[in-house]
């Protein structure tokens, strides 16, 4: 028999938690987690056998900013398998087809948080360095942000997101790629910002000028007696506010041992600890799921035209030869070429290091990730240059 | 009264306690050759004719954007406990400064034991590749190899590898100026020398030696490869190891596909590195930019008074050079000496420069600047630690 596959609906919430208490970890409170799924139900995609759900995935269309300007990425979520069922190739089935539906609704890019990257990776799925998740400190903190204890910061406390807040953080958010807008109704993501559904107590939101940061203090399980302050968000809109965050910050020294926070590329407090005080945290993952979209949708620093050759198994529309024109102007246009003599050829997975910045072309050919001419790549790595790939743990889906 | 001069044959008595002190070294005739060796690269803080603190500066070569430039190695900063906090490190670093000022050497490096100590004095941190402790398993490759055991002393096969690889990138010593041992301190270092086996492996070479203290591990010292099939012959010799170890200790250079899956997963504790312009012209010197530029940089470097200005740059495929402009020339971008080792390594993007207020001014002449060496990534191998 073969599967059937169809969009989840309220009738299989019952099923879709028995799979994934078993997937992830048993669900005890299955009302407050069905509630949590509601929002996702219509991004949902289940494999039924026998009416009974086998595979489930999610793809939800997020808001993000991609090289400075606002897209929509393919959120890839929640994907479970039940034991049954595993290694049949069912996940590889339904995230075809919601690549096929991803390139239908005019959408490029896809990204995931995967449990481990090699498995993802076999579906087109390239690894990108996300920032530095660190631990250190307050005094390490407040030493490497240059700040001082003395002086009111201005902290204001917030139980809610205000719309200051709201503001410094689309003036942050714009700096980097893959991070979210949160502004795009399909979930609240402030209020998941200062609670998640499953947390029993609220996180602490200040408000400073120009900054914010969302807190908790936590006992960790191995020393509880050393607490840490986890900063599950921030952002600020200018060297001032830089400044007074970090300075709010660092005035836990005396209350927690440890600050842990996640940190953009390029940060000065990450460029001074990020060979000491590195601590693990999930990975990002992305997929150029339409070649046309996804570099049509960025600003390129120059005019340039190019002929490649791209090997993607399970996206067709992306597997074949292209002449791509790259509009120093923004945008790009890639039509499908006859040439029978590219000037470079690569994979997908490849592709995406390179427009994101994760490789040069230099490395892609040295290392055999890619052939022909590294003056012809050049231009497609250049339009992320000014604008990294970060996206904070607390957008994390 | 303080004077800062070059230690000679009569300062060891007074250097080895300090440096014993300092970093646990052994009061032995082992470290008294080894100071008589590199007297030339230590200059001393003395204090009323005592030697107060005493700093090296291994006079390296290093690939930089695809030239050889000058590296002064900061190394082995030690200040007798009873002198410390008196200023001697800071007037050493000046002088050094000078001298590599007037010796034309534009860069200078060091790792530090705390990176906010020598940020002080213009040494900005820099990312420089990925230590990452991987399963073995994820090396494994279909490629045929055969590996093939070198004399450590033999450089003539693996020195060009080495060579081909380490010039893709910035901040990689050359290891053919004879300082400080050069490849002999890949492949025999002082006290591994019998435990490293260096393997060639068709136009890839591994040093390597299987750690004990624990759970046994390889410890890859060093490697390079020329080829996208010397690099999976690499990997197919360091998977070789499979079942005598589970795991594989490597410092991987930014880009490497290995980087790019399990940079973030199996990343370890490393030593960082910092870098410092000493003197902008020198380095800009030889370098060429993907496209034409010119601009006014304004650098505020106290430490360094000859950069201590405004230079107009000008970079280009042919070139770069910076002059210094005649006072009261305004600037397009304002910064000091951290900023600018930031925009020049890759350490910081532009728009990160100005919004964390590390530089001021046009994000245009700062993209020129990063865009410098951007096709040479920094990377310092593990054997170029120093």
């Amino acid at each position: 028999m073969d599967h059937e596959f169809r969009p989840l609906t309220a009738d299989d919430m019952d099923q879709l938690l028995d799979v994934r208490s078993v997937a992830y970890h048993p669900v005890e409170d299955r009302e407050t987690a069905a509630e949590h799924l509601t929002w996702r139900m219509p991004y949902s995609l289940g494999a039924f056998r026998g009416g009974r759900l086998r595979s489930v995935t999610f793809m939800v269309p997020f808001g993000a900013l991609l090289g400075g300007r606002q897209v929509r990425i393919g959120g890839l979520t929640g994907v479970a398998t039940a034991p049954e069922a595993r290694r049949g190739g069912l996940v590889a089935q339904q995230l075809r087809r919601w690549f096929a539906d991803l390139r239908e609704d005019g959408i490029g890019w896809s990204a995931e948080h995967p449990f481990e990257p090699t498995f993802y990776a076999k579906l087109g799925y390239q690894t990108v360095l996300n920032g530095h998740t660190l631990e250190m400190t307050p005094e390490r903190l407040r030493a490497s942000a240059g700040v001082t204890l003395a002086g009111d910061t201005g902290a204001e406390p917030v139980e809610s997101a205000s719309p200051a807040m709201s503001a410094t953080f689309g003036a942050y958010a714009k700096r980097f790629s893959f991070a979210l807008t949160r502004d795009d109704d399909i979930k609240d993501h402030w209020s998941f910002t200062f609670r998640r559904p499953w947390e029993h107590v609220a996180h602490f939101g200040y408000e400073l000028e120009d900054a914010y940061a969302v807190v908790s203090v936590e006992d960790p399980p191995v020393d509880p007696s050393r607490a840490t302050l986890k900063v599950r968000d921030m952002a600020y809109s200018s060297p001032a506010g830089r400044r007074r965050l970090f300075a709010f910050l660092a005035a836990f020294e005396g209350q927690v041992d440890r600050v842990r926070l996640h940190l953009p590329p390029g940060d000065p407090i990450a460029l001074d600890r990020a060979s000491y005080q590195t601590v693990h945290a999930p990975e990002l993952q992305v997929r150029i799921v339409d070649l046309r979209a996804a570099l049509s949708v960025l600003q390129w620093q120059e005019d340039a035209s190019l002929t490649i050759r791209v090997v993607d198994k399970d996206c067709p529309w992306n597997d074949g030869t292209f002449d791509v024109e790259l509009s120093g102007a923004g945008g790009a246009t890639v039509t499908g070429s006859r040439s029978s003599d590219p000037d470079a050829a690569l994979d997908v997975r490849a592709l995406a290091a390179l427009v994101t910045g994760a490789a040069t072309p230099e490395s892609l050919l040295a290392d055999g990730w890619a052939e022909g001419s590294v003056a012809k790549l050049r231009p497609l790595g250049r339009a992320l240059a000014g604008h990294p790939v970060f996206k904070t743990h607390n957008d994390h889906f | 009264m303080r004077e800062v001069r070059f230690l000679t044959g009569d300062d060891i008595d007074a250097a080895m306690p300090i440096r014993s002190f300092a970093f646990g070294h052994p009061m032995s005739q082992d470290h008294r050759e080894f100071l008589e060796r590199i007297l030339a690269y230590v200059l001393g803080s003395f204090e009323g004719g005592r030697l107060a603190s005493l700093a090296t500066m291994w006079p390296f070569t290093a690939y930089v954007g695809g030239t050889r430039q000058g590296l002064g190695g900061l190394a082995a900063v030690a200040t007798a406990p009873t002198e410390r906090r008196r200023g001697h490190v800071a007037a050493l670093l000046r002088r050094w400064f000078e001298v590599l000022h007037e010796r034309g050497v534009g860069l200078s490096a060091d790792s530090p034991f705390d990176p906010r100590f020598y940020a002080r004095y213009g040494y900005q941190s820099v990312s420089h590749g990925h230590l990452v402790k991987l399963p073995v398993s994820v090396l494994a490759t279909a490629e045929p190899y055969e590996a093939v055991e070198v004399d450590p002393d033999d450089h003539s096969q693996v020195g060009p590898i080495h060579a081909q690889f380490a010039s893709r990138y910035s901040l990689a010593l050359t290891r053919d100026d004879g300082t400080r041992g050069g490849m002999n301190y890949a492949t025999q270092p002082p006290g591994l020398d019998e435990r490293i086996v260096t393997a060639l492996v068709g136009d890839a070479y591994a040093s390597a030696w299987v750690d004990r203290s624990s759970e046994p591990y390889l410890f890859v010292r060093d490697y390079a490869y020329t080829s996208p099939a010397g690099r999976r012959r690499l990997l197919a010799y360091l998977a070789s190891f499979a079942g005598q170890v589970d795991h594989v200790l490597i410092m991987l250079p930014p880009g490497d596909p290995l980087t790019a899956m399990y940079g973030d997963r199996y990343l370890q504790r490393m030593h960082g590195l910092q870098v410092r312009v000493v003197d902008l012209p020198a380095t800009l010197a030889g370098l060429s930019a993907p496209a034409e530029a010119e601009f006014t940089l304004s650098l505020t470097d106290p430490d360094c008074p000859w950069q201590d200005g405004v230079f107009r740059l000008r970079l280009g495929p042919d070139g770069c050079e910076a002059t210094l402009a005649p006072a009261g020339t305004t600037a397009d971008v304002s910064l000091g000496p951290l900023g600018l080792a930031a925009a020049l390594f890759g350490a910081q993007d532009p728009r990160s420069l100005l919004a964390t207020g590390v530089a001021e001014g046009d994000v245009a002449a700062l993209d020129a600047l990063a865009g410098l060496l951007s096709r040479h990534p920094v990377y310092m191998p593990r054997a170029d630690h120093f």
